[in-house]
């Protein structure tokens, strides 16, 4: 009998395939039954569906798993996920006695840099308060001047950070925190004439030929 | 396979997407006895049918990110090592010694020796599956030694079920003169 060559042949592989309606199943048996070479044909047929289906299923080689595990790339996770194990998934730190000598001794030295940085304001509000300030006012008569500023030793002899404020009366004013001291100054008019206070308590030679007006400031 | 199991290997791939490498280890104990068995009676060769199994896991792995979690892990595992296996075959025809087998379906150019060595492999069956065409062989042993059904089968090869009726009808009548002219009483 040729490879399927007639429909008895082609029924038989439907039946082994589970395809037949009941009532061709019966119909084909009783076919196999009446003919030995339908019944040979059908049992070699049956038979080899049996040795194959009982064939020794092969299982996996020891270490099959391992072996697999050990050859995969790690994935990359998403952003989200990465940053979220970054932060709170536990993990484990390897260590030695160099690592653990230059961890320590960066740690004493963050803490000693930040006893260093809390204590510097309060050093300097502490000068603050060793050395209070006291409001001093200055004075210029100038009605036809449009512009005076005052330069100081307090203010390092700058022209132009100290400018006075001209009254109704012609009366250049300006008042300024000074430490108490001796504090030499000039008036700078209209940016260019250096004129000194006529009014100043006391006066000192420039070395220029000029007098610096003096002001001594106390509490 | 049930729901629930489903399921549970979704969310297992869902963790290996997520960067938990570690847990594809359990889905590789699940299948690797499957992957490995079909392979073998693939390739016909326990090294060779290692070295499918393992690169089909891997290829799996790579190409997780590709999985569409609307079938089960197993039917895409299937089609992997299938493919595995005939990029082997086309890798080295030879290993597969069809010519030898096939000369069984003869019936002429065998000698009662030849007969007898083919028995003593203790193994007709495989014997006579690496006698058939890689085409007719996959769907044999998808069928009759992993059970899928023709759908199953059809969706794992990409072929339609009608062909695979005729693949297997042609498939069981080689193996039945392999097995024949092996000596095995049937």
């Amino acid at each position: 009998m040729k490879d399927g060559g007639n429909i008895e042949n082609e029924s038989i592989h439907r039946l082994l395939d589970g395809d037949l309606e009941p009532d061709e199943k019966k119909r084909l048996i009783e076919q196999v039954r009446s003919s030995p070479v339908l019944q040979e044909e059908f049992d070699a047929l049956d038979g080899v569906v049996r040795a194959v289906e009982a064939s020794e299923r092969m299982a996996a080689p020891p270490f099959f798993t391992a072996a697999v595990m050990r050859r995969l790339q790690p994935k990359k996770a998403a952003w989200g996920t990465r940053a979220n194990d970054f932060i709170f998934k536990g993990r484990m730190l390897r260590w030695n006695m160099a690592t653990a000598f230059a961890a320590t001794a960066l740690v004493a030295l963050i803490f000693a840099f930040a006893v260093r940085t809390r204590n510097a304001p309060m050093e300097t509000a502490m000068l603050g308060q060793q050395e209070p300030v006291v409001n001093v006012t200055m004075r210029l008569h100038a009605p036809e001047a449009h512009h005076v500023a005052v330069a100081g030793t307090f203010n390092k002899w700058k022209t132009d950070s100290h400018v006075l404020t001209k009254q109704e009366n012609g009366v250049w004013t300006i008042s300024l925190p000074l430490k108490p001291g001796e504090h030499s100054y000039m008036f700078i008019v209209d940016g260019k004439a250096w004129v000194t206070d006529p009014n100043a308590e006391a006066y000192r030679d420039d070395g220029f030929g000029n007098q610096n007006a003096v002001m001594r400031v106390s509490i | 396979m049930s729901d629930g199991k489903v399921e549970e290997e979704y969310a297992i791939i869902r963790q290996v997407l997520a960067g938990d490498a570690e847990q594809y280890a359990a889905l590789v104990d699940a299948y690797k006895d499957m992957a490995y068995n079909i392979a073998f009676r693939l390739v016909g060769d326990a090294d060779a049918a290692k070295d499918m199994a393992q690169e089909s896991f891997i290829a799996a792995y790579n190409a997780l990110k590709d999985f569409k979690f609307n079938s089960r892990f197993s039917s895409w595992l299937y089609r992997i090592v299938v493919n595995k296996c005939r990029d082997h075959f086309r890798a080295d025809r030879e290993h597969v010694p069809v010519d030898e087998v096939c000369d069984f379906i003869a019936g002429t150019d065998h000698t009662p020796e030849q007969a007898a060595s083919c028995r003593q492999t203790g193994d007709a069956v495989q014997q006579a599956l690496n006698g058939l065409p890689p085409d007719y062989r996959e769907v044999i042993i998808l069928k009759h030694i992993e059970g899928l059904d023709y759908q199953e089968i059809a969706e794992t090869l990409g072929v339609s079920v009608s062909a695979l009726k005729v693949r297997a009808h042609r498939g069981r009548e080689m193996l039945k003169k392999l097995l024949e002219g092996m000596g095995v009483a049937l």
